[in-house]
């Protein structure tokens, strides 16, 4: 039986993460990747190569090695957990609150709560990036246009006049 | 650091109130984005409804909202609605209108008009138009939107002259209310794709007229309700609801229809092909004096001992029947519910 290959994650800036197969595969990026390197687990590898000891690397060119720490440790907690198709309705998903576990383990500063979303963005992990815009869309909540301009850091492109008018125009959404 | 506009979407989009001022307000990019969104289900209310009517009725918007409204839904304007408002709605967003839910008041000719050109609606609810209705012009308004699944007609009453009427191909939701005719259920020829149907208000009809449409359209039933008050109705007109529907999952029912004969062997007899499918059995009662004695609790025992409701998991039951809760019998009914995993609740 052949031994289960480690993989290497390399951040862009030359760390190196060995991680188990099903720790890595939380991110659907690494794990088409892992498809077209690795036979699957538990089918037969007919060409037995010398290099096959050898550990596959993943390099990660977005991701520096920080935010792919926090990024490991999350899938580390979740590497026997099957998350629900991403398919199922938008309404569900958006209605469902913020896991206990997200919620702390993304209590972080903001600039490393976005890298974590961008890097789970690139590496498509979708429960990571749905909880990480959770939290995002939890410190918006109730904030005046300026204070979420802020918060993402957009410049305001209307002018004053163009304010008016889209306040007066969609006045009646507010009446409920 | 930036996040990617599609990230920052995707924020927005978790956000309790997505198309809030604050949000629309942040830029224009994220503007022509949430604003298809505030408009496609606008939420109006007597205050706002004016409001609305004159933002999408300027000339300069008239493009612009054409083909962003998929939901009107009016069911909470009470008095400030005109026909003249209801029907220019109606005309503007025709293209990509799906789901119109008329209110009570504000549903003359030129509204139901109007209609004729919404072709892609796929709910129509018409339940609290207390107005006369022309069942001719309905329907003519019907047959232009081919994708019809849903339709509720108006409790009001209705005028009628011929029957031979079409029906959308794709109907499976049908309230019948209002002031339709005997002659109606029986010389209309109802679609085979219904598939919930439910009967509410109807002044005029008749047990032998619902028991002759469920004889023809029943088999595909799998929800029915027949809601209180159906004046016509007899104390056991709906006895034979399960010889004619045999694939219901859900049943609502009145206790002023049905004798506790609806459980007998031989108008609830076991299937032979499949397990009778009933999950959900709902006896509502209006309270009126010497309903209770009906049915008693043990008529429903026994037919579920006698395994002849295997898959019954929900029995919801009207206070007003007048059953004592703490009595053997009921007791004796909850502890059959209990053992297959169900429950008994009180209305």
């Amino acid at each position: 039986m052949a031994v289960e290959r480690k993989i290497v994650i390399i951040t862009s800036d030359g760390e190196r993460f060995e991680v188990e197969r099903k720790v890595a595969e939380k991110s659907i990026l690494i794990k088409n990747m892992l498809k077209n390197l690795l036979p699957v687990e538990g089918e037969e590898d007919d060409d037995y190569d010398e290099d096959d000891d050898e550990p596959i690397e993943v390099p990660t060119q977005n991701v520096r090695s920080a935010v792919m720490k926090n990024i490991l440790h999350w899938c580390e907690h979740y590497k026997d957990h099957t998350f629900p198709d991403d398919e199922q309705d938008d309404d569900s998903k958006k209605s469902a609150p913020i896991d206990a576990w997200d919620k702390n383990f993304l209590n972080v500063d903001q600039e490393m709560l976005y890298e974590i979303i961008l890097a789970s963005n690139y590496l498509n992990i979708k429960p990571l990036l749905n909880s990480g815009c959770k939290v995002v869309a939890e410190m918006i909540r109730g904030k005046s246009p300026e204070e979420i301009r802020k918060t993402f850091n957009i410049v305001n492109d209307f002018t004053p006049e163009e304010e008016v008018a889209i306040r007066r125009e969609n006045e009646w959404a507010e009446d409920r | 650091m930036v996040l990617p506009f599609e990230i920052i979407l995707r924020i927005l989009n978790f956000s309790e109130e997505a198309t809030c001022m604050n949000h629309l307000l942040i830029c224009k990019a994220v503007y022509i984005m949430l604003l298809p969104r505030l408009y496609s289900s606008p939420q109006l209310n007597p205050t706002n409804f004016s409001k609305f009517v004159e933002v999408v009725s300027l000339p300069k918007n008239k493009k612009r909202f054409k083909n962003f409204v998929k939901c009107l839904d009016l069911s909470f304007i009470i008095q400030s609605g005109k026909n003249s408002f209801v029907s220019k709605l109606l005309r503007r967003f025709s293209f990509s209108l799906e789901i119109f839910v008329a209110s009570q008041t504000s549903f003359g000719i030129s509204p139901l008009i109007s209609l004729r050109l919404c072709h892609n609606l796929k709910v129509l609810d018409l339940r609290l138009v207390s107005e006369t209705v022309n069942l001719r012009e309905l329907f003519s308004a019907i047959k232009a939107a081919p994708f019809l699944e849903q339709l509720s007609f108006p409790r009001s009453s209705i005028t009628c002259e011929d029957y031979d009427l079409e029906w959308p191909e794709s109907l499976w939701y049908l309230r019948l209310q209002g002031g339709i005719s005997n002659q109606f259920l029986t010389d209309s020829h109802f679609p085979q794709t219904i598939t919930t149907l439910e009967f509410s208000h109807c002044p005029n009809i008749t047990g032998e007229s619902i028991n002759d449409l469920l004889i023809r359209i029943g088999y595909n039933l799998t929800k029915l309700s027949i809601f209180y008050p159906m004046p016509c109705l007899k104390g056991n007109s709906m006895d034979t609801v399960f010889l004619y529907c045999p694939q219901l999952t859900y049943l609502y029912i009145n206790i002023e229809y049905i004798t506790k004969d609806l459980f007998d062997e031989e108008l609830l007899p076991p299937l032979e092909e499949y397990e009778r499918p009933l999950k959900t059995l709902i006896v509502d009662s209006s309270g009126l004096l010497g309903q209770g004695t009906k049915i008693h609790p043990d008529d429903l025992t026994i037919a579920i001992c006698e395994d002849r409701l295997p898959c019954l998991q929900s029995l919801k039951v009207s206070l007003m029947l007048g059953w004592d809760f703490k009595s053997d019998a009921v007791q004796y009914l909850v502890s059959e519910f209990d053992d297959r995993g169900g429950s008994v609740y009180t209305l």
